[in-house]
């Protein structure tokens, strides 16, 4: 009896000293990054925690929607999420769990910094939301321009239209090789990396109005339009000849390892399309590889001449969950061009801050990329990411079906279609 | 903020206790004025109330919200009959998902059996029994995750003619060089099975390790009766081992089936239910936590629950019975 008694003493004591323990200055931060990028988000959140001293826990997650989902049902959010798309924004925030944040940022230097796109991205109901931490040019054709010259073959120049791309891989199949090189495989999102082929083409054949409506869930899936996209789309991948591998090749590769081909000797593929970020992939795997040298990019092909100015974009974006002091220094610290020079001087991540100058960006390669992203007069952000998540989740399975099978086009359109008249009651 | 881990902690370890104690020091303190013996069912119901509390809040509460939820639309704001339900037996793509989880019911249960007896016979003729019993029971060690990562560098696929680095189709090739590879996971004849055999691959230990013990249970006499009366080794198998193993074959085997029924991490890890090897796991997890359907996620649950209760029920009657048996 003594003995325990003893023992709940003890006990009592340490408690009571865990109790006293002042709590540290800290933030957590929910975000799907791992390796290279968490240790540039890492290093970025060093130099905050020096400057102001509180802590940034980050942690990471490969389904960051579900997890977050649980998180806020729950009544336990994290205090920021790093967010892939504006989709899941809208959800929450329709649903009255973000900051609206002007009540958090400095919105003189905010106006200042960012361009009117990126605002209204982040905003729903004219309410900022979200802002664009490191962003990526989507709708880049990448080939290594010495494998094109040792084959024979021509360099694409910007501005080169569908047909001509076309006839440059009727080139190359007639010398006995294989065009493109195409890998879709991520994961739980396996089928994203099509999608943004299907947006792409899209867009270049049918303008941004019609690229919105899509998105809103305006668009039946089995319209004549989106019909004509995916069958473009399967001019390279329902064709065994244009693809590397063929269907099943490009349904089990995995997109960080799809560029790979373009790189063998003697290469097994000449082009491959991919957002900006590739390159830092591409980099870690062949690291001898020289950008602009030994692999360049070409903007995507042009279909209508009408929507050729159009851009596609992706980026991550940032919300707030609670509105504490630290949160506020966090997220105006994430808006700041110092701390996005971190992303881009780290893994080529493009600046939305206008003022984060192009000397931070490490190569000619990203340099251009961010220039492009700069100058485009028609940004459209990734479509995928911007619709629902129950019709986002359906087109990335949508496409690995097609894929699989093209001749179940009507099926899988049908399927769509359902799910959107699901989603958007 | 609330979710410092550390005062949490301390609050579970001490108070916990704390309440608990103070509770049946309470209730003893009251029950000790009346006479011993009359209150002894009262005594029960005092001992017995922060464990049913415990299973009401944390097991009977979430069963019948969730069957209520069933039943409501997919925000949970208004009454959705049976739709739900008719969505699960009816939509072309949740048929799929039914095919596949009856297709894991019935390979995944009697292969593992199957083998898991197999290898339990065999290996309790041989001297290295130790051994191969080790090396069949490690992958149960392994999470279904980890599982399923190892297996898909297992399951890689190159196409013909460029270097395979998956296991399976670089054996291929080399014994049968004019072979073509097979894309396991992305074959949509082939698919289905390349998952179920990573579920086999993994509780066929588990199988083999309670039949084993069952095996040893078995009273060496009646075996050796069997033989001085002149019967045959299979006849010894098929007449006196085989029945007497009865009784933990079936316990094997339920409990083979309850966790056929929930499998998930195998086919959310390697396919993600692509090209349909979707199960009703998957589907109900997609449901709930990326389409924010409740009514459709509860559906599913209860169809699990009215599936694997009968067999669970008839799992914990057979441990009542049989337990010296099992």
């Amino acid at each position: 009896m003594k003995k325990s008694l003893t023992l709940l003493c003890v006990l009592l004591a340490c408690s009571a000293f865990v109790f006293a323990a002042p709590a540290a200055k800290k933030i957590t931060v929910l975000g799907v990054w791992g390796g290279q990028e968490a240790d540039v988000f890492n290093d970025m959140c060093q130099a905050f925690t020096n400057k102001t001293g509180i802590q940034v826990e980050f942690e990471a997650t490969r389904d960051l929607d579900a997890v977050i989902t649980t998180r806020v049902e729950a009544g336990n959010p994290p205090d920021v999420s790093a967010l892939t798309g504006p989709g899941k924004m809208i959800e929450l925030a329709q649903k009255g769990k973000l900051v609206d944040l002007s009540t958090v940022l400095d919105m003189a230097e905010f106006n200042k910094d960012y361009a009117q796109g990126w605002k209204d991205l982040g905003s729903v109901n004219g309410k900022l939301y979200g802002i664009f931490g490191k962003a990526a040019v989507k709708g880049l054709v990448w080939y290594d321009p010495k494998a094109l010259k040792a084959g024979g073959f021509d360099e694409p120049k910007a501005g080169w239209t569908w047909d001509d791309m076309i006839a440059e891989c009727n080139k190359i199949i007639a010398a006995g090789k294989t065009p493109w090189a195409v890998g879709i495989e991520s994961g739980s999102a396996s089928g994203w990396v099509g999608t943004d082929w299907l947006e792409n083409i899209f867009l270049r054949q049918n303008g941004p109005q019609k690229y919105q409506d899509w998105y809103n869930g305006k668009l039946s899936w089995t319209s004549p339009e989106m019909r004509k996209a995916w069958q473009t789309f399967g001019q390279i991948v329902a064709d065994p000849k244009m693809a590397y591998g063929g269907a099943q090749y490009i349904n089990a590769t995995n997109f960080g390892n799809a560029a790979a081909p373009l790189f063998a000797d003697p290469p097994q593929a000449y082009f491959h399309h991919q957002a900006s970020f590739i390159q830092s992939f591409i980099q870690n795997q062949f690291p001898n590889a020289k950008p602009v040298a030994d692999f360049n990019f070409v903007a995507f092909p042009t279909i209508d001449p009408k929507y050729s100015k159009a851009m596609e974009v992706a980026a991550d974006l940032y919300v707030a969950f609670k509105s504490t002091p630290e949160v506020k220094a966090f997220m105006n610290y994430i808006a700041s061009a110092e701390a996005q020079a971190f992303w881009a001087a780290g893994t080529g991540g493009l600046g939305t801050n206008r003022n984060v100058a192009l000397t931070f960006y490490p190569d000619a390669l990203t340099k251009r990329a961010a220039s492009i992203l700069n100058g485009t007069e028609i940004v459209v952000f990734d479509a995928s990411d911007m619709m629902k998540s129950q019709m986002n989740n359906a087109f990335w399975s949508a496409v690995v079906s097609y894929v699989n099978k093209p001749s179940d086009l009507d099926s899988i359109l049908a399927d769509l279609e359902k799910v959107r008249l699901d989603a958007y009651k | 903020m609330g979710a410092d881990p550390l005062p949490m902690l301390a609050i579970a370890v001490v108070g916990v206790p704390l309440v608990l104690g103070g509770y049946i020091y309470l209730s003893e303190r009251l029950l000790g004025r009346g006479a011993r013996k009359a209150n002894s069912a009262t005594r029960a119901a005092f001992w017995l109330a922060p464990a049913l509390v415990l299973l009401l809040v944390f097991l009977v509460y979430p069963i019948v919200t969730t069957i209520v939820l069933s039943f409501k639309d997919a925000t949970s704001a208004s009454w959705a009959g049976l739709s739900n339900y008719g969505y699960v037996f009816t939509d072309r793509n949740m048929l799929v998902v039914l095919r596949n989880n009856l297709l894991w019911l019935v390979f995944f249960t009697l292969v593992t059996l199957t083998l898991g007896l197999l290898i339990a016979l065999l290996a309790d003729r041989v001297k290295y029994e130790a051994v191969a019993k080790s090396l069949i029971f490690l992958p149960m060690a392994i999470s279904f995750v980890a599982a399923g990562i190892i297996w898909k560098f297992m399951y890689d696929f190159q196409p013909g003619g460029a270097k395979q680095v998956g296991t399976l189709n670089a054996l291929i090739t080399t014994v049968a060089p004019g072979f073509k590879p097979v894309a396991w996971l992305f074959d949509t004849s082939t698919n289905n099975a390349a998952l179920i055999v990573v579920g086999i691959w993994m509780w066929t230990g588990f199988a083999m390790v309670i039949l084993s013990a069952g095996l040893k249970g078995i009273p060496v006499e009646l075996l050796e009766a069997a033989r001085i009366d002149g019967a045959s080794e299979l006849q010894v198998l098929s007449r006196v081992t085989l029945p007497l193993l009865g009784p933990t074959l079936i316990v094997v085997a339920t409990t083979l089936i309850i966790d056929v029924l929930k499998i998930f991490d195998v086919v959310y890890v390697m396919t993600n239910g692509n090209l349909g090897t979707e199960v009703v796991a998957n589907r109900m997890y997609k449901e709930m936590f990326n389409y924010h359907n409740y009514g459709r996620a509860s559906a599913m649950a209860v169809l699990l629950l009215v599936v694997i209760a009968p067999v669970m029920i008839l799992n914990v009657r057979r441990f009542r019975q049989g337990g010296s048996n099992a």
